[in-house]
């Protein structure tokens, strides 16, 4: 199996010089990062690429980004052919030039040795603002491109070492936060230059000609591992469709469908079916789409390998243009991360088929995510991140937690205390839901609610949401989590808002949003009564609820299970 | 044996082996090395100590001090064995502690769970209170609420109560009225206040590290009153210093109070020592390389001191991967010193994997059974095993003939496992190995290095543990790293260390200041209070505020970011002096300065170190003489050293042999607690002190 030319220490050394430089290059990202998405949200990734753009290796943060960095390096590539320096920094964001939507922006940094073109380090970050109808540039309800904001195709930011001053003032002019926006850049390109220098040192030590056929073994040991895996998983065909709640426009549900073929050691992935590209700003490009099934298949095959373009040669996605999964100009995207989460969604429910031990039920559905933006007496406009994160489902043999980050985006809560300390916001509740996890033998993670008071005059808030009118599924008679929801002012008239908003809100108004509950895994009634028991002494289930759906008889007076209820109950649920 | 001679004890448990050395005012030395007793640490302790007095012929009152360092309180965190503890926080926030950071330390794993909380949800209270971000005390508390809830705690067999209250850091009072009343009704309980242990933004931090406090504390208490007891017992009425992550000793009645302080102090201790042959030997960067059996520690010495971070994690699960990956182990905010550590040691495992590769570590085949070698029923070929196979360790004894080898199944089931899968020879795979181990090694070594922007080459290595001088000069090679230091003793080095560290205090005091130059007095005014504070301190342990040294630290950052930079401040800095420090470190760390930027100083940071007293002031470097007057002479063995040098015949020497003069390689040089490799290519010379000095020829 293994290239019997190579040596398999030398393998080894390289593997793990490779994972130490994309850490240096996340860490440097997060610690000079000036915005809650880089410095507490890990909302960013790092990659080291070969000269076609094949990922070599990737920091452990964010699997979205992951099928979206070729495309970004190849459209950069084709745009400056001939014309690639050393000292280069090409920056894009256009979703139709090699970008995923606007807030990411890309850096393809070039790493040269001896004149020669090895490859590229590359950083992602999701910036805080890139302009557009809405503070933090994450309106939903924007309907074409144009309104989200700063299109970057690939252009050089640094020339030969050179900034150009021209492209930076074309960007800080466009984006609400300057600042941040230009001290992200910085980190993003320092990381880079980190990842250079690593880079030179691997080369130095083993020259670019053997490295280069070290990186090749390690793409095809990464496809071993994968091909294997695949190779025992029953052949056929596995399809599923799972549905977004509404585009925040009108309030259509919108199909994802996903077809899996296994086939030998290969699978195709095709989204065929899936919803007609939508008014709202929820659609994908067809990378952002691959690399949802990217993720979703690594899951079920649960194997630690190197992270990189390797792993997923045995992967082939189709989605057809001008759909949701494949979007086509000029169709918005800035919150297309919510479709990603379900595109996620469908295809782990149709491997459940193939590989139910492997998956898990539905999570939450992806991040509950907003920006408030604040008018400040400059005229500028202070901008913040806030979300709503990381309720996992059950498995067969394990419940789903709440508080745990989704498989598809390994990002961070904000700190209530730092964003009390930088915006006029006050947080006034930060928990679990009790009763909100899907019910199952294991029980699906519990929703979390956050409430916002507004202590500024006014402020600015888009909310993006779902999983309402379609929960996350469970699997094996395992119940659906409960939907998620927003309220205004839950203590007063109590307004249940839509999904997806885009709103002013003035002094003392208090939002509130729970996010969805994780699926359950097999039948409620036949969850252990010591478990029932122990979530309702940890106020996770309601006696009632003990009782209703899993027909467990809690006596409140002596904290103890009525043996004989419940008994009746679960001999005859009915 | 005079009785007049003081001397001082350094003790440091570890899982397991307990450490004990003995020094006298005369730089004698006495070194012991016994099985931990993990049911109860002190056995070992005591049985370890009266015989270490009884070979010395030293009184128990000649002992003047006994220097600690445990894995006691870090392993009742990992067995579960801490209080029964409740929480009280601010309403509305009782899940924090559940909730964590949600960022989890793997990525494509659909069955993550994270580790139960040290406080389970119906043992976590809200009480009606809130402080505003900017310190406005907007709800106080009322005190039958607290009653109530604390009747509950205690009709719920709670025994020791964390508070933490939101925002309580621009503000205690709220935290310290809840503390006073429950103090002074309840004085059975144990109290721990947030703003009392880290008084410092971010709840979940803060939370996480109060509650493991109360979790320790009532286990820290018994732990230090029954090791003075006994100890008092034996006639060992000295005062017992006990090592704190940050490199200092404390006083055990304090580390009996803050035990977070007090966690992960036998790693310290080495660099505790490393760091006083940093000062000694005047050479200002280091870098320690400690390899023991299932893990290797590394931590970097700059300027004489080493370097800390704000907060590390306890209990998470020991992997490959970087210290990137947070969130499988209970966080503490606490300045420790930067200790990376990787899951690769002498009992590491070499598995082979589906992909046609093999890896070592992390999981290790522990005290029990052991390498295949030990003879103790190990069945798994592991990185010890392949230093037998490659001649660096002695194929027949180790531990000084205390442990017999056995050389014939190492060699057949290595070959079974590992070599004929790969189709390569015996020695080709057992260097394999110990290179492997050595690349995994590296990413620790990396981690505090080059992650920071430190280039790793420009360190001289320390190597000890009891594995590390074997693999220094190699993966000092994999690192561009040309000269190492192997200290004396180096196996027992930890346990050396903790008689090297100075009593330290620390205090740390919150601020948001990002104006001007005006403020520099009102920095002063801080600094002055926080050296007040910690001079208090150092009074009630009885020391003479005379012999305390003080140092100022700012914790910096620009507007806006999360991460501060550390940067030691002379007195009466200007402000604008201190941009110019913290630039010029954010610039050497990151590459970059941002001229027009704003910076903030989020927290001052006051160290108060108490001069060597009287006692101490035994040169520790001096020891090494009274262990290495032996001469000793070893037959020859052959040693393979990779396909360049191949299998080659090398002298076995031992420290005595080794001149002032540099003497090439290949040599190995074996001791009681470990092996020195020093390869073909490298050359050997040792100090006036006993250490050994070990270049790579250029």
């Amino acid at each position: 199996m293994f290239d019997k030319t190579l040596d398999t220490v030398t393998f080894e050394v390289i593997r793990n010089a490779l994972q130490s430089i994309t850490d240096e290059m996340m860490l440097t990202i997060q610690r000079t990062g000036r915005s809650p998405t880089t410095t507490q949200a890990f909302d960013f990734s790092a990659a080291l690429c070969d000269n076609d753009g094949d990922v070599l290796d990737q920091g452990l943060a964010i699997p979205i980004h992951m099928g979206g960095i070729p495309d970004a390096v190849r459209a950069c590539i084709d745009k400056f052919k001939g014309r690639i320096y050393s000292g280069d920094a090409i920056i894009v964001n256009d979703p139709y030039s090699g970008g995923l939507h606007l807030p990411d922006i890309f850096c393809v940094y070039p790493i040269f040795h001896s004149g020669k073109l090895f490859g590229f380090s590359v950083t992602v970050v999701h910036h805080m603002d890139v302009g557009g109808r809405a503070p933090g540039s994450m309106a939903h309800d924007s309907t074409e491109i144009y309104q989200e904001g700063l299109r970057i195709p690939p252009t050089k930011l640094v020339e030969r070492g050179v900034i150009s001053e021209a492209i930076t003032d074309l960007i800080e002019l466009n984006v609400r936060t300057p600042e941040v926006v230009r001290a992200d850049l910085s980190g993003q390109i320092s990381a880079c230059q980190m990842g250079e220098r690593g880079v030179l040192d691997l080369i130095n030590r083993y020259g670019m000609d053997e490295l280069k056929e070290y990186l090749r073994e390690l793409m095809n040991y990464s496809d071993r591992i994968t091909r294997q895996a695949i190779s025992v998983w029953p052949d056929g065909l596995y399809e599923f469709t799972d549905y977004l709640d509404d585009d925040g426009i009108d309030d259509q549900p919108i199909p994802i469908r996903a077809a899996v073929r296994v086939k030998g050691d290969s699978v195709l992935v095709d989204f065929s079916g899936s919803a007609s590209q939508t008014q709202g700003a929820l659609n994908c490009v067809l990378s952002q789409s691959k690399a949802m099934a990217y993720a979703a298949i690594r899951c079920a095959i649960g194997e630690d390998m190197p992270n990189n373009s390797g792993c997923f040669r045995a992967v082939e996605v189709t989605a057809p243009e001008g759909t949701i999964t494949n979007m086509r100009h000029p169709a918005s995207c800035a919150a297309r991360g919510v479709t990603s989460f379900r595109i996620l969604d469908a295809v782990l429910g149709a491997l459940a088929q193939v590989v139910p031990d492997k998956v898990a039920a539905a999570p939450e559905g992806g991040t509950s995510t907003g920006r408030f933006g604040f008018p400040k007496p400059d005229g500028k406009i202070l901008v913040y991140y806030d979300n709503v994160f990381g309720t996992r489902g059950a498995w067969n043999g394990g419940d789903g937690r709440g508080g745990v980050a989704s498989v598809a985006a390994n990002v961070s809560n904000v700190s209530v205390e730092i964003l009390e300390s930088q915006i006029p916001i006050r947080i006034r509740r930060y928990g679990l839901v009790s009763d909100s996890g899907g019910p199952g033998r294991y029980r699906g993670g519990l929703a979390q609610e956050r409430e916002w008071e507004i202590l500024a005059d006014e402020a600015t808030v888009t909310w993006r949401s779902d999983r309402r009118k379609y929960p996350p599924y469970g699997l094996a008679d395992g119940h659906p989590g409960r939907g998620s929801r927003s309220v205004l002012n839950p203590d007063k008239q109590a307004e249940l808002l839509p999904t997806k908003i885009n709103t002013k809100l003035r002094k003392g108004d208090i939002f509130l949003h729970q996010n969805a509950g994780g699926g359950g895994y097999g039948s409620p009634m036949d969850r252990e009564q010591e478990r029932v028991w122990w979530d309702w002494r940890n106020g996770k289930v309601t006696t009632r609820h003990a009782k209703e759906v899993y027909g467990v008889v809690i006596d409140e007076q002596t904290g103890q299970i009525n043996e004989i209820e419940t008994d009746k109950l679960r001999s005859n649920p009915n | 044996m005079s009785a007049e001679v003081n001397y001082r004890i350094g003790v440091d448990v570890g899982g397991t082996f307990t450490d004990i050395v003995l020094v006298g005012e005369d730089s004698k030395l006495f070194v012991k090395k016994l099985s931990s007793t993990p049911d109860r640490y002190d056995d070992a302790i005591i049985d370890g100590i009266s015989s270490i007095l009884n070979e010395a012929g030293v009184l128990a009152v000649q002992v003047k001090e006994v220097c600690h360092s445990t894995t006691a309180a870090t392993n009742a965190v990992l067995e579960r064995k801490g209080a029964r503890v409740g929480l009280i926080t601010t309403s509305g926030f009782r899940d924090v502690l559940e909730l964590r950071r949600l960022r989890v330390p793997t990525l494509y794993d659909l069955f993550y769970t994270p580790p139960e909380p040290l406080v389970p949800r119906y043992l976590r209270f809200e009480i009606e209170e809130r402080v505003s971000a900017q310190g406005k005390i907007l709800k106080s508390v009322d005190l039958q609420e607290v009653l109530g809830i604390v009747n509950d705690l205690v009709n719920e067999g709670v025994d020791s109560v964390a508070i933490c209250l939101i925002n309580s850091f621009t503000n205690p009072e709220n935290e310290q009225v809840i503390g006073k009343f429950i103090t002074e009704r309840f004085p059975k309980l144990f109290v721990t206040i947030s703003t009392d242990v880290i008084p410092a933004i971010r709840e979940f931090e803060r939370t996480s590290t109060t509650v493991a406090n109360a979790y320790l504390m009532p286990f820290m208490n018994r732990y230090i009153n029954s090791l003075r007891e006994r100890l008092s017992g034996m006639g060992i009425k000295a005062p017992i210093s006990v090592m704190q992550s940050s490199g200092g000793m404390i006083t055990s009645q304090m580390a009996a109070v803050k035990p977070i302080f007090a966690l992960e102090s036998g790693p310290v201790a080495g660099v505790a020592g490393a760091t006083y042959l940093s000062r000694k030997m005047d050479i200002p960067d280091l870098l320690t390389f400690d390899m023991g059996g299932t893990t290797t520690k590394a931590a970097v010495i700059e300027n004489g001191n080493p370097y800390k971070s704000g907060e590390y994690e306890i209990g998470a699960p020991i992997s490959r991967s970087s210290r990137l990956v947070k969130g499988g182990g209970y966080l503490l905010m606490v300045r420790a010193v930067d200790v990376a550590e990787v899951g690769a040691g002498g009992g590491s495992v070499v598995s082979l994997d589906k992909g046609g590769s093999f890896q070592v570590g992390p999981r290790s085949s522990g005290a029990v059974p052991g390498p295949i070698c030990y003879d103790r029923g190990g069945k798994e070929p592991t990185t010890s095993d392949a230093n037998i196979l490659l001649g660096y360790l002695n194929p027949e004894f180790l531990l000084g003939g205390a442990l017999k080898v056995n050389l014939e199944d190492t060699r057949r089931i290595f070959e079974a496992k590992v070599s004929n899968p790969l189709k390569l020879g015996l020695h080709e795979t057992a260097f394999g190995v110990h290179q492997v181990a050595n690349a995994s090694m590296a990413r620790a070594m990396r981690s505090v290095t080059t992650e920071r922007g430190r280039d790793v080459r420009s360190f001289t290595m320390v190597a000890f543990g009891g594995s590390g001088p074997c693999h220094a000069a190699s993966l000092a090679a994999l690192l561009g790293i040309r000269k190492i230091i192997i200290p004396a003793s180096p196996g027992l080095f930890s346990s050396l260390g903790l008689l090297a560290a100075d009593q330290e205090h620390e205090f740390v005091r919150s601020l948001m200041m990002n104006r001007g130059i005006a403020h520099v007095e009102e920095l002063e005014d801080q600094f002055m209070l926080l050296e007040q504070e910690s001079l208090r301190t150092f009074q009630v342990e009885g020391y003479e505020a005379s012999n305390i040294n003080f140092t100022r630290h700012a914790d910096v950052h620009y507007i806006g970011q999360i991460h501060e930079l550390t940067i030691p401040i002379p007195d009466l800095t200007p402000f604008n002096e201190i941009k110019e420090l913290f630039e010029k470190e954010h610039e050497r760390t990151y590459g970059y300065r941002s001229i027009n930027e704003q910076i903030e100083v989020v927290n001052i940071r006051v160290t108060g170190r108490q001069i060597i007293p009287k006692v101490r002031q035994t040169d520790l470097t001096t020891i090494g003489s009274s262990l290495y007057n032996y001469v000793g002479k070893k037959p020859d063995r052959k040693a393979y050293f990779g396909q360049g040098w191949g299998l080659i015949e090398v002298p076995v020497i031992s420290r005595y042999d080794v001149d002032l003069k540099y003497r090439a390689g290949p040599a190995i040089i074996e001791e009681y607690d470990t092996t020195i490799v020093i390869p073909p290519d490298w050359s050997v010379r040792r100090d006036s002190d006993w250490n050994l000095i070990l270049g790579l020829e250029s």
